[in-house]
């Protein structure tokens, strides 16, 4: 008699499940919705609060240098430059930095001191950006203002990219703070990255007779580049939006200057600093128009690059499938 | 392909390729001390002028500004997690479609936009008239802000997590008669909550640093711990200069405490082992 009696409750559980589950589906899916909506809101509520000025003064503000808020003059060029610039010098650092720091971890390095090398970048990548920038204001801008700049600024202080005089606060003390904040990240998923690539591959070139250089070369770095690209790209999406550390050092003056020791501002900077509850309408919208353009590049950019790894990711695929694969190499007896 | 290359290589004697190699060894190596001479610049500076800078942190401003942060945070999990856990149970679980694909790329959009551009999406709800604006921002919009910095970290890290366990898992619960849910719910959730767990602490740590969107709302001070060291870094005054660096010792501390919980649950560090 019990077995009856034990189906007979699992089958009148069963519809509580199975509503339970339907629950749960569209509740997963409305999570889902919810994620889409946002990011449109994001491109919604940024546009219509930039209305006013893309109404006034149409795409043209975006090409104009004068940046005047109590005359109304909303030229973009200093900020949009600004960012650029330092993102730019930034990953002329930090990506040619990363790699060497990826390659001897993944390659160089004693045994005993990858571990440590390794967690001290994994550490500060997480160190918050105001940590950064109070670093940076305190340490970098003094080191820059009393000890980079000056024999610089004296001998070559003629050319208009070194013209002082230097306050320490600048477009080389952001793109400085930028490259060192970058870095761990960047060094990090290059040695994730390289590290992914099949020890077959390495095994083969060294089999060969390639020297280890050699082998990293022409087989690991071929075979990650896609991977070495993404985190290329990744360095850069962040470098175009940091702020907290970026604002803290850059000195934030809208005027147009090729100095790289002359304060700057970057999109991200301007933001911070000028959109508050003292702004005037037009000022407001001026603001919110930058924050679009920034919203479109930076996405933009990231949705572009993975486009660019999965493709490559898929033509490696294909072109393994032809032949034998990695896996059944490596399993042959 | 990379044979012919290498193969043109070994023209060259093995004297100049073995050079070849050491001068890559010595510039990495180079340029590995340098990175990490550096960074302990950062670190060293943080912990020395932070205990110095200590002794001028006041307790009760301490604890206001770290409270402040706890309720961010708390809020900002309100509204992130069930938002991300959900998304991340569907893209994993769901088959392929148009929602699933949509849903991709806005949690990939989302982990891209700079946290500023938060600020200005809540400021921009927000904003009314130039007169309405203005007092200090409440609790909830701050929070806002600060989970749509964790929504993609916390749906990824779900998404993952839950691909991670093992089809036989999912096969025996079902063989045996568990529903979908059940199956999702008893056997899926469980073997993926350290995954998940580890996401969830990493998405706390990356808010509680956030800075950014709080300033760009005017949170003052004692709203938030990052808020705190960002506006005591800005005074003129020597004393609150040397109180930033406590302040912002405090904070690495509480950032770092998250990432070593967050490294000590991840289910990686035993395959490591």
């Amino acid at each position: 008699m019990t077995r009856p009696l034990g189906l007979e409750r699992r089958v009148a559980g069963a519809g509580v499940v199975a509503t339970l589950g339907a629950g749960l589906r569209g509740l997963a899916q409305a999570a889902c919705v919810t994620l889409v909506l946002v990011v449109l809101a994001l491109f919604v509520v940024l546009a219509a609060r930039a209305r006013p000025s893309i109404a006034a003064h149409g795409l043209a503000a975006l090409a104009s240098t004068e940046w005047d808020p109590a005359r109304e003059r909303f030229g973009a060029v200093p900020f949009l430059v600004g960012t650029l610039l330092s993102s730019l010098l930034a990953l002329t650092i930090a990506v040619p930095g990363g790699f060497l720091v990826a390659l001897y971890v993944t390659e160089f390095a004693p045994r005993r001191l990858r571990g440590p090398v390794a967690s001290l970048v994994e550490v500060l990548a997480a160190v918050p950006g105001i940590v950064y920038g109070l670093w940076g204001m305190c340490v970098l801008v003094p080191f820059v203002r009393d000890v980079l700049a000056p024999p610089i600024t004296t001998r070559l202080g003629g050319v208009p990219i070194f013209a002082g005089p230097a306050t320490g606060f600048g477009l080389l003390s952001a793109a400085l703070v930028l490259a060192l904040m970058a870095l761990p990240t960047v060094a990090a998923v290059m040695r994730d990255v390289i590290s992914s690539v099949p020890p077959q591959l390495r095994e083969a070139g060294l089999a060969l007779g390639g020297t280890r250089w050699e082998v990293m070369r022409h087989v690991v770095l071929p075979h990650a580049r896609a991977g070495l690209f993404a985190a290329v790209m990744l360095g850069f999406g962040r470098a175009l939006g940091e702020t907290m550390a970026v604002a803290m050092v850059i000195g934030r003056s809208p005027a147009l200057t090729a100095s790289l020791f002359a304060p700057s501002h970057t999109t991200a900077t301007l933001i911070l600093a000028e959109l508050d509850g003292n702004a005037s309408p037009q000022h407001v919208a001026a603001i919110s128009e930058l924050a679009l353009v920034l919203l479109v590049v930076t996405v933009a950019f990231n949705l572009g690059a993975h486009g660019v790894v999965r493709r490559t990711l898929r033509r490696k695929t294909a072109g393994l499938s032809t032949g034998p694969s990695e896996g059944e190499l490596g399993e042959a007896p | 392909m990379a044979l012919g290359r290498t193969a043109g290589a070994t023209d060259r004697s093995l004297g100049a390729r073995r050079r070849e190699m050491s001068l890559v060894r010595g510039i990495s190596t180079l340029a590995t001390v340098v990175t990490v001479l550096a960074l302990a610049s950062v670190l060293v500076s943080v912990v020395g002028y932070g205990l110095r800078g200590l002794s001028h942190v006041v307790g009760a401003e301490l604890s206001r500004a770290v409270a402040g942060t706890a309720r961010l945070v708390v809020v900002a999990c309100a509204l992130a997690l069930p938002l991300g856990l959900l998304a991340g149970i569907h893209l994993a679980e769901a088959r392929a479609g148009r929602l699933v694909a949509a849903a991709r790329v806005a949690a990939d959009a989302l982990a891209a936009v700079p946290s500023v551009v938060f600020g200005v999406l809540v400021y921009g709800v927000v904003w009314r008239t130039r007169t309405g604006h203005g007092g200090d921002p409440s609790t909830l919009t701050c929070g806002a802000a600060l989970a749509l910095v964790m929504v993609p970290t916390v749906a990824r890290a779900t998404e993952i997590a839950i691909r991670g366990v093992p089809e036989r898992l999912r096969e025996a619960a079902l063989a045996l008669g568990a529903t979908r849910f059940h199956v999702i719910v008893r056997v899926v959730m469980p073997s993926a909550a350290r995954g998940i767990a580890t996401g969830v602490l990493l998405a706390i740590a990356r808010a509680t640093g956030e800075a950014a969107p709080l300033v760009l709302l005017g949170s003052d001070a004692s709203s938030a711990l990052s808020v705190s060291v960002y506006r005591a870094a800005l005074s003129p005054l020597p004393a609150l200069q040397s109180q930033a660096w406590g302040l912002a010792l405090v904070l690495v501390a509480l950032v770092l405490a998250l990432h070593v919980a967050a490294w000590l649950l991840s289910p990686r560090r035993e395959e490591h082992e």
